[in-house]
């Protein structure tokens, strides 16, 4: 049995346990469901065409079972249709059991096993639920839309400490486990082109610490490291013949390298730095991420060539007003460079051939939620945007033909109960 | 004569809004009911914040939090998140989403009415909920209503 296979077991194991005891005492359930409307008359969104697209839509089944104060079941089924990024298949958003070994008034501590959610920044955990920030997406400068699959969840352990003493409240996370990406974004976000094999398990570790002050506790510091690694798997097999065509077409064509990739690792480390204060109906919020990129192990046509380095960056900075029990108001800033070392593009541009623009994002943007009912809500944002970074990762689209300043904007009606 | 009524009619719109607003405040009078094992607790702020925020699991003698709430549309449960809580309803459903969609947490029981908030905090030990004083009989001894501080 394989990692995978016993992974897929052990999470089915538990999904029996769960729903063979939802009628059960202790047993909660919830759900959200959300629709959204996106009109980008610049450049394509999620798909491979401007204009109006309603192919973003939401739905999510949670269900916990408490079997004692020490122990709990949780899981939950996620469906997703987001244009060409995903189609709607329902999937194991997590499936965890949480074992307490800690419980004092002060002090708590546990462990999760399954699939569980990665714990990185203020937002990632419920990044899909619509009701748990403000906003339709989570700020794309650090959390990446396109790279949602690697950052969600992965199949492993969190262990947890939640301390309370004098000097405020701090908890801390620990994850490991390994991530699975049901789509070719990272080859799109690397290469901007299909290569042959595929970027399928990312093995994830890290950590997450979250501080709030006894002087002050509406702020909530934070700071999340993960140390991530990919492979690129069922690379090219390539013949004598093909290898000697190979290398003529590199010498012509320097920039085709990657079609005769024969192995490669990708391992970002990002840091993350959180930021969010509370005062009284005003939410602010803050984060500044920092990755670096190393792709090792890399071979051209079975050739070893010397690692390649980047440093990413991105930040945000948001505010959120919320003046009665209707409404809420929000406006953010952000921005994104996949390379501090090459901040236009440039050099992208002239080693792979792509898009300059994709390498960069800055964005404001505006929005209202209103919840006509406690349950509904409908959200409105519009998105000014200068770069096209935040659109990496379908592998349909024209990457040539993307445009610097574009604009979107996103009707959302949620719902959850 | 109608430019000279109009301060007038202003004044009166104000008042009555001033009125409907103080007739607002005294029509509803929330209080904090602990089961009555928890009734030697006093509750800050900001412990109260934490019992609703799900963070505070037990009680100084160790009996395990049990937290109820009515259902998110009714009028106590606003007077409650805005006068204690200091912040909006939904404000706090959000952090109650984020413990449950993401796995890390339980949500606190939903009850469909004051009465039946009445009843389950009378019979669970260490639970800590809210009512409208106004609305229900509180001379329950099982139930304690505690000075929380807004």
């Amino acid at each position: 049995m394989n990692k995978r296979q016993l992974s897929s077991f052990s999470l089915l194991l538990m999904l029996c346990l769960l729903l063979a005891n939802v009628a059960r005492a202790g047993a909660q359930y919830g759900g959200y469901f959300s629709q959204g409307l996106v009109y980008s008359p610049d450049n394509p969104f999620y798909d491979n065409s401007t204009g109006t697209s309603l192919d973003y839509r939401e739905l999510g089944l949670t269900g916990g079972w408490q079997v004692n104060t020490d122990l709990r079941f949780a899981g939950q089924f996620l469906s997703r249709k987001v244009g060409d990024l995903d189609d709607g298949s329902p999937q194991i958003d997590f499936l965890l059991m949480d074992y307490s070994f800690l419980s004092l008034d002060d002090v708590s501590a546990g462990i999760r096993v399954g699939r569980v959610k990665t714990p990185y920044g203020i937002y990632n955990r419920t990044r899909d639920v619509p009701h748990a920030r403000p906003g339709v997406f989570v700020p794309q400068s650090v959390y990446f839309e396109t790279f949602r699959d690697a950052l969600l969840s992965a199949d492993g352990g969190n262990l947890y400490l939640n301390l309370r003493c004098c000097w405020g409240d701090l908890g801390i996370d620990l994850i490991a486990g390994t991530a699975h990406i049901d789509n070719n974004v990272v080859e799109y976000q690397a290469y901007q082109q299909n290569i042959n094999g595929r970027f399928e398990e990312v093995d994830i570790s890290g950590f997450k610490i979250a501080y709030s002050p006894a002087v002050l506790s509406n702020l909530n510091i934070g700071f999340s490291l993960l140390d991530v690694s990919t492979e690129l798997d069922n690379a090219a097999r390539i013949s004598t013949a093909e290898l000697q065509a190979g290398v003529s077409d590199l010498l012509d064509n320097p920039q085709n390298f990657v079609h005769y990739i024969t192995a490669t690792r990708i391992e970002p480390m990002l840091k993350l730095f959180s930021l969010q204060y509370n005062w009284r109906n005003w939410v602010f919020t803050s984060e500044y991420l920092e990755v670096a990129i190393k792709m090792s192990d890399l071979e051209v046509l079975y050739f070893p060539l010397e690692a390649v380095s980047a440093n990413l960056q991105g930040y945000y900075a948001q505010t959120e007003w919320m003046p009665s029990d209707k409404l809420s108001l929000y406006a953010r800033y952000e921005h994104l460079v996949y390379d501090t070392g090459d901040r236009d593009g440039e050099a992208f541009a002239v080693q792979t051939g792509g898009n300059p623009v994709t390498q960069y994002n800055e964005a404001v943007t505006v929005g209202a939620r209103w919840y006509f009912n406690p349950d509904f809500s409908l959200t409105g944002e519009w998105s000014w945007n200068q770069g096209a970074a935040f659109i990496n990762g379908p592998d349909n689209i024209d990457y040539q033909a993307l445009q610097e300043d574009w604009d979107f904007l996103v009707l959302q009606l949620s719902y959850h109960f | 004569m109608l430019l000279s009524r109009k301060p007038l009619s202003l004044l009166l719109i104000i008042l009555g809004y001033l009125a409907c607003g103080v007739a607002h405040e005294v029509s509803a009078e929330v209080v904090v009911i602990v089961n009555s094992a928890q009734q030697q607790e006093e509750l800050s702020g900001e412990t109260l914040l934490r019992l609703f925020a799900m963070k505070k699991k037990f009680w100084s003698d160790g009996t395990p939090v049990t937290v109820f709430t009515l259902p998110n549309n009714n009028d106590t449960y606003k007077e409650f998140t805005n006068l204690y809580l200091k912040m909006q309803p939904h404000q706090l459903n959000r952090l109650w989403h984020r413990l449950v969609f993401s796995g890390t947490g339980v949500k606190p029981e939903v009850v469909d009415s004051m009465q039946a908030m009445l009843e389950k905090v009378a019979a669970t030990p260490g639970a800590v909920g809210y009512v409208d004083r106004l609305q229900v009989d509180l001379n329950n001894p099982s139930v304690y209503p505690v000075a929380a501080h807004e």
